[in-house]
């Protein structure tokens, strides 16, 4: 009558044979968009769509790791939004880049402090104080604004940084393809992944083992924030400008890489890899609607639908959760 | 015996909670004078209708101790299918028997995803808002309705007064009267206390915890009905966005209502939802620009959970703190010999 | 043996105005197995809880080894080398037992950033194995493990933080069989050679007997008296008293006399024949009447809590027949069995049985709010709370609030309000599963009292892991041995053969493993 074991840790080698399901979903998605519009495997399509998968994997990777542990972080748009327009305020009067990137980390570092102090310490609810931060966090990056996007002359340095390409491959995703693989590696090899995962399954006993589980529970929320708002900062550079509102259909993206990617290798369990899978759907998605010509609201019709057909697979055919009461 | 020699806990929080308002109001009016008029009063009370309703909604969904966020979604979509019908030429009583219909059927896909297909609730319901406010387009490809809006009456619902006070508000007492007879006076109240609180021993006592699970999403899209129509009387027209402030207000209320009385409840998310009008209303004659709203809101929420969950009063944490409820049941001693621990239901 | 390790002066604690501790002093000897014994509520609990840093004491010292300490968090109590190992201890399921013993200790300094060395981790679990022998694979996952298995690996992890000096068990052996008793027993005896000295909480006095040095009682929040086995072993009987406080009564009521049960047997109100689920239980069948007890026998894991939900309609069987009242019973959810008239009154009372939080009359109420409301649904308030207080004389609530939350209540009392919404639904049938489960001595007569006056009018099943309780109350008792009925319903049966129906199935099989 025992509940079967969930996943156990896989090798290098394994990974790619279990994440098969989710990885050929996104060739055959690519390959069919390819074959509508042969345009897809432009180079500058290739490119936008690896920068796409680079902004959103670093939008969510912290909160890959948040919802492991079985809490939520909803306010990630929040501090991609509040350094976006921060370090487009900062460049736009003339501070320059500097202290454009080093102002929006801080302030994506200050919301995370935020976040990990009230839940981690003082033991909110995730989700109460990150719908509330991250709502205060959009308000501000608004305001920053004044209710306007802020327009630059020019991206400078930072501009080019994040245009220039090697072949196909954006140096950013260069970038943060090695911050993935850092990430990877702390997940299934250190204390850092083995303690996050145990928490999700009992966050009792790792308390009682004395591990500080609030202080790891701060600097998840932290690394979350931060990760976002170099998101955040990324766009603004990419975009030439500082626009709040383009942050929002990340949220809804963002989960759903997320959620996707945790039906691959973990099995139920939200991973980096998984989620970079996930991102590589919807960056595939977002390219090849926009070259088919899909108006917005189809596409958050189509995301929807997907996002709500992603999970229910992942219960039907992911790991048994824990047991409910009445068996029907 | 506890509680015979104090005062009634309530009787405390609610005298609390008046003076908090009377304070606001007093730095409001402080600050701008025209706050304490009979017309600025019957404003607010007029706004309250909208976010009243999608507050009173979500109560439900927090009473069994579940998340919904597609509303603004919902609002957005059955905003757009009423303003079709009327600018089709449907009378404003049936346009909103469609209306109503069109979200109790939205509110079961909700329920069916997280009750019986055990799905996410914050995951289906973003998937769920996402098709719906995505959905709200397909009616006039983007474009706002308003024909006819005057001629069915519709507007009167938002101008209308009897004896000084407008009908919306009216409206919202008396669904809010029944809503509270319901969750507070019926057995069926209990039930959703209950299912919400421990589902396990209402299982136990005969509950159908799935159904009323599903039907806690149902009645709080329903609700979601009335919201567009009073954003719809109020705005004269219906548009694609029309829904897309509701979250924040509907959370802050429900959520500040529950901290003020320690636990989420009809009378609780009226006191919430009236506060978070007055201080709206209060920074908005303040001029303080619109996209400061939700951020004072946040700060509001903040503030207020904060403030208060270091009460005594253990059905806050419930509401609040998730993992607490962990914790507290490793302190405690259990006195069952119950080998199965590990296979808890979280 | 001989130094005190811990001196525990004047401790004091209160919760709200209930006094837990009263001027508690409490010595433990180097090297030395400690029992601390005593009806629920006792204090017993509380003390090691103030030691292990998980309660803070009103007033009082703490000294180790004679150096005074302040223990306000657990980390303090680890510091100082006292470990805790809680009476259902938290392990993480899905990591193996190695991994699990060396949770949190994996380095000397475990940063977050450290490489998780499994190999070594394993190499140093083998270490420990080798100086605590216990026969328990560290590479199964946790999940996979027995209790007793669990609560072992719970005592290694408790041991692998800094010199542990101090080791206390709250209750381990609960839900342990004797056979597993001993394995724990033994690691005890290796620690004890280790230096390591050991408190330990029970409720059961023969295991004073068994492992523990000395022992000391508590009553009503005050230590009553230290002594060794030595002296405790000619005054067995005055313990319990000591324990009590009064002299020990009858703790069962009369039983139906067996004649009596042949000649007028009461209307049978539940018949099951060949009832089966899954891999849990097999082939079941019994009869349950109207004025009598049946007691169905069986250890943790024997079948009887999932035959418990069977029959009550929390799960479905596989195979079988049930028949309630001449009527074919089919059970799809226990609103069902409840509309039927069937009560369970279940094992985890806490989680199972009531809502917490809730006020008694909450509870009383919720199994049957049909009763409890009027036209239109709406609760009748004042009729409610006047048959609430009816019952809650009849069950003797203590203190008789209806406006109390039920988790305010002692174990005792908690069952005592599910009785009593049990009785609110007027059932023809109850179920009692594990009925004195964390119930103190005290309360208990009251309980078995109470399921004897309701077998007068209604159907009683009593099932339990504890033979004696079984023996004292059933009629008619039946036993069941890893999913199998052993033991036919039969009256009068002597507890020695139930006892080894349920502790070793068959006789037959006794015989041949002989």
């Amino acid at each position: 009558m025992n509940a079967q074991p969930r996943t156990e840790r896989f090798s290098l080698l394994r990974l790619f044979f279990v994440n098969q399901g989710l990885c050929i979903f996104l060739a055959l998605l690519f390959v069919a968009f390819a074959w509508a519009r042969p345009t897809m495997i432009y180079a500058s399509t290739l490119v936008t769509i690896l920068k796409s998968i680079s902004i959103l994997v670093l939008m969510t990777i912290g909160v890959t790791w948040i919802i492991a542990t079985g809490q939520l972080d909803i306010s990630f748009v929040g501090s991609a939004a509040v350094a976006n327009m921060l370090a487009a305020w900062l460049v736009l009067n003339g501070y320059g880049w500097g202290l454009g990137i080093a102002c929006g980390l801080i302030a994506g570092a200050a919301i995370g402090i935020v976040n990990g102090y009230l839940i981690g310490y003082f033991g909110l609810s995730s989700l109460i104080v990150t719908i509330a931060t991250g709502a205060v966090s959009m308000s501000v990056a608004e305001g920053i604004g004044a209710g306007a996007s802020l327009g630059m002359n020019s991206a400078g340095w930072m501009g080019e940084l994040v245009s220039a390409t090697i072949g196909v491959v954006p140096i950013i995703a260069i970038g943060v393809g090695a911050a993935c693989f850092l990430g990877w590696y702390s997940q299934e090899k250190l204390l850092w992944g083995h303690y996050i995962y145990a928490q999700e399954l009992n966050y009792v006993a790792v308390v009682e083992a004395g591990i500080n589980v609030k202080r790891l529970n701060l600097l998840l929320f932290v690394f979350s924030s931060v990760m976002a708002s170099v998101a955040g900062i990324l766009l603004t550079a990419a975009l030439s400008s500082g626009n709040a509102g383009i942050m929002w259909p990340y949220m809804v993206d963002g989960l759903t890489a997320i959620f996707l990617g945790s039906m691959a290798i973990r099995k139920g369990q939200p991973n980096i890899l998984g989620t970079i899978v996930g991102s590589g759907i919807l960056a595939v998605l977002n390219s090849g609607s926009g070259l088919m010509g899909w108006t917005d609201y189809q596409q958050s019709i189509i995301k929807g639908a997907l996002l709500l057909i992603g999970i229910f697979l992942l219960v039907r055919f992911g790991t048994e959760r824990v047991s409910e009461v009445v068996e029907a | 015996m506890p509680g015979l020699k104090r005062v009634s806990p309530l009787f405390i929080r609610t005298v609390a909670y008046l003076m908090v308002l009377c304070l606001i109001a007093g730095v409001f009016t402080w600050f701008a004078p025209q706050f304490m008029t009979a017309g600025n009063l019957a404003t607010i009370l007029r706004h309250l209708a909208a976010d009243g309703f999608a507050a009173l909604g979500l109560t439900f969904v927090i009473v069994v101790a579940r998340y919904e966020v597609s509303f603004p979604g919902v609002v957005c979509f059955v905003a757009m299918a009423m303003g079709f019908l009327i600018s089709g030429g449907l009378s404003l009583p049936l346009a909103f028997i469609g209306g109503v219909l069109i979200c109790a059927g939205v509110g079961a896909i909700n329920g069916i995803a997280v009750s019986y297909l055990k799905l996410n609730d914050m995951v289906s319901t973003i998937a769920v808002g996402s098709l719906a406010g995505g959905g709200a387009f397909l009616f006039n490809g983007g474009q706002s309705f308003f024909k006819n809006f005057v001629s069915c009456g519709l507007l009167r619902l938002n101008d209308a007064k009897f004896a000084g006070i407008n009908i919306s508000v009216y409206l919202l007492i008396g669904v809010y009267f029944v809503a509270w007879l319901i969750l507070h006076r019926s057995r069926f109240g209990r039930v959703f206390y209950a299912t919400g609180e421990n589902p396990t021993s209402a299982t136990y006592s005969g509950i159908n915890v799935r159904a009323v699970t599903f039907w806690a999403y149902l009645i709080c899209s329903v609700l979601m009905a009335l919201v567009a129509l009073m954003l719809m009387a109020e705005t004269g027209m219906a548009n694609v966005h029309i829904g897309s402030g509701c979250m924040m207000a509907a959370y802050t209320g429900v959520f500040l209502g529950a901290a003020l009385f320690g636990g989420a409840g009809v009378p609780a998310t009226f006191a919430g939802t009236l506060l978070i009008a007055v201080i709206l209303n209060g920074f908005n004659l303040l001029s303080v620009p619109y996209y400061w709203s939700d951020a004072v809101l946040g700060v509001v929420l903040v503030l207020g959970i904060v403030a208060f969950h270091k009460d005594g009063v253990n059905r806050l944490k419930n509401v609040f703190k998730a993992k607490k409820k962990a914790q507290d049941r490793a302190v405690e001693i259990s006195d069952s010999d119950n080998n199965l621990r590990l296979e808890r239901v979280k | 043996m001989g130094e005190t390790i811990l001196n525990m002066i004047g401790i004091e604690k209160s919760f709200g105005s209930v006094k837990a501790l009263d001027n508690i002093d409490f010595n433990l000897e180097q090297g030395e197995i400690h029992a601390l014994v005593g009806t629920n509520g006792a204090g017993k609990s509380t003390l090691v809880k103030i030691l292990s840093g998980v309660y803070t004491k009103d007033a009082g010292e703490v000294r180790i080894a004679g150096e005074p300490v302040e223990i306000a968090t657990p980390r303090d109590a680890v510091n100082c080398g006292v470990a805790a190992v809680q009476q259902h201890p938290e392990l993480v399921p899905n990591l193996t037992g190695y991994e699990n013993i060396f949770l949190g200790r994996e380095h000397y300094n475990p940063g977050l950033f450290r490489k998780v060395n499994r190999r070594a981790l394993r190499a140093r679990a083998d270490e420990l194995s080798k100086q605590f022998p216990i026969s328990i694979d560290l590479d199964r996952k946790v999940s996979r493990l027995s209790v007793v298995e669990r609560e072992l690996l719970a005592i290694l992890h408790s041991l692998t933080r800094q010199d542990i000096r101090i080791l206390t068990l709250d209750e381990p052996t609960s839900t342990l069989t004797e056979k597993e008793q001993e394995s724990l027993f033994s690691l005890m005896r290796a620690l004890k050679n280790r230096g390591i000295s050991i408190i330990y909480i029970t409720h059961r006095l023969e295991e004073v007997f068994t492992v523990a040095d000395r022992f000391t009682i508590f009553r009503g929040g005050r230590r009553i008296t230290t002594m060794s086995s030595e002296q405790a072993v000619q005054s067995t009987k005055s313990l319990a008293e000591m324990m009590l406080g009064k002299a020990l009564g009858d703790v069962y009521p009369a039983k139906k006399e067996a004649a009596a049960l042949e000649n007028e047997p009461g209307e049978t109100v539940l018949k099951v024949e060949g009832l089966s689920f899954g891999e849990s239980f097999k082939e079941v069948s019994f009869k349950a009447c109207k004025g009598e007890i049946l007691g169905i026998y069986g250890l943790v894991g024997s079948g009887i809590s999932e035959l418990s939900k069977v029959l009550f309609g929390v799960l479905r069987p596989g195979e079988g027949t049930m028949v309630f009242k001449g009527e074919k019973l089919v059970l799809k959810n226990p609103g069902k069995a409840l509309r039927r008239g069937i009560f369970l009154i279940p094992r985890d009372r806490r989680v199972e049985g009531l809502t917490l939080e809730r006020d008694v009359l909450f509870n009383l109420t919720l199994a049957n709010l049909k009763k409890a409301s009027g036209l239109g649904g709406f609760v009748k308030v004042r009729k409610t709370w006047q048959e609430g207080a009816r019952l809650a004389e009849i069950v003797t609530l203590e203190p008789p609030n209806l406006a109390t939350k039920a988790g305010n209540f002692s174990g005792g009392n908690q069952q005592k309000i599910v009785i009593a919404k049990g009785l609110y639904t007027e059932a023809d049938l109850y179920i009692f599963v594990e009925p004195t489960a964390g119930v103190d001595i005290g309360a208990r007569s009251t309980v078995y009292a109470l399921i004897r006056e309701l077998s007068k009018t209604s159907a009683v099943i009593v099932m339990s892991s504890d033979c004696d309780e079984v023996h004292g109350l059933a009629d008619r008792a039946t036993a069941l041995y890893k999913g199998k009925q052993v033991l036919a319903p039969t009256a009068e049966v002597p507890r020695d053969q139930l006892l080894v129906a349920g502790i070793m199935g068959n006789e037959e099989r006794k015989r041949c493993q002989v």
